[in-house]
């Protein structure tokens, strides 16, 4: 059984699914310190990207079904603050996250950073998505 | 310095808007380290917490507020094959995954 129809049987009757997800966008690099803010590029994310297109299928997939239906939904932007350019590139590989980036970007980053009064910050842009669940899937109505 | 993750609060205030965690139960896919877990364990009754990889179950088990010991449980598993019999839950998250 895949997920989002476990998900249904383990909820009660008008439970509720949260989704949180990534948009499919690159994330964006940026410097913050003295006041300033050096927006220096963004990741390269294709692969992660096309596989949050192919989850959000599978939602619209299981709303076509009729397991769950669109209730609100909102965005907003993750922000990961690092020390240092190691800092994220350990974080990331920690997750599981593809990190590829310009070499002159993480080189700029590395400059910047080296006073060691700015941050590094990753941008990433998140929708949240809440659904009803349906008593029972369209197929199984009378 | 160590990395913070939206240290504004900025998600956790979005999910609120969405849902209402009171005295709920709760079903959160995806819980790695546990961050979006503390964000809303407060004001549930009971949360079960999955992640497939055991060592972020561990790391979330590991940094787990003392106040939330008691409502949470975290067990490494897939939801796929995640049986919970009859007991039912009032709201599941997908925590960046699927």
């Amino acid at each position: 059984m895949d997920a989002l129809s476990r998900i249904h049987k383990c909820l009660k009757a008008d439970g509720v699914l949260l989704d949180v997800h990534p948009q499919p966008e690159n994330s964006q690099i940026e410097v913050w310190g003295d006041g300033l803010v050096h927006r220096l590029g963004e990741i390269d994310q294709r692969e992660d990207n096309e596989e949050i297109e192919a989850a959000r299928e599978h939602l619209r997939s299981v709303r076509r079904e009729g397991l769950f239906v669109t209730e609100e939904r909102g965005f907003f932007e993750l922000l990961e603050h690092h020390p240092s350019v190691e800092s994220w590139q350990n974080r990331w590989e920690e997750e599981g996250y593809r990190l590829v980036a310009e070499p002159d970007l993480l080189d700029t980053a590395n400059a910047l950073l080296a006073s060691g009064e700015a941050e590094l910050v990753i941008r990433e842009p998140i929708r949240v998505t809440s659904l009803r669940r349906l008593a029972e899937p369209r197929n199984n109505r009378p | 310095m160590d990395f913070s993750v939206d240290r504004d609060g900025v998600e956790t205030a979005l999910i609120h808007d969405l849902v209402n965690f009171d005295g709920m139960r709760v079903l959160e896919v995806g819980c790695g380290d546990g961050r979006l877990t503390w964000s809303y364990a407060g004001e549930a009754a009971e949360v079960v917490a999955l992640d497939v990889n055991e060592r972020k179950i561990e790391a979330a088990i590991d940094a787990c507020p003392a106040g939330l010991r008691s409502k949470i449980t975290f067990q490494a598993a897939d939801i796929s094959s995640y049986d919970t019999g009859d007991d039912r839950f009032d709201t599941a998250i997908l925590s960046y995954s699927l």
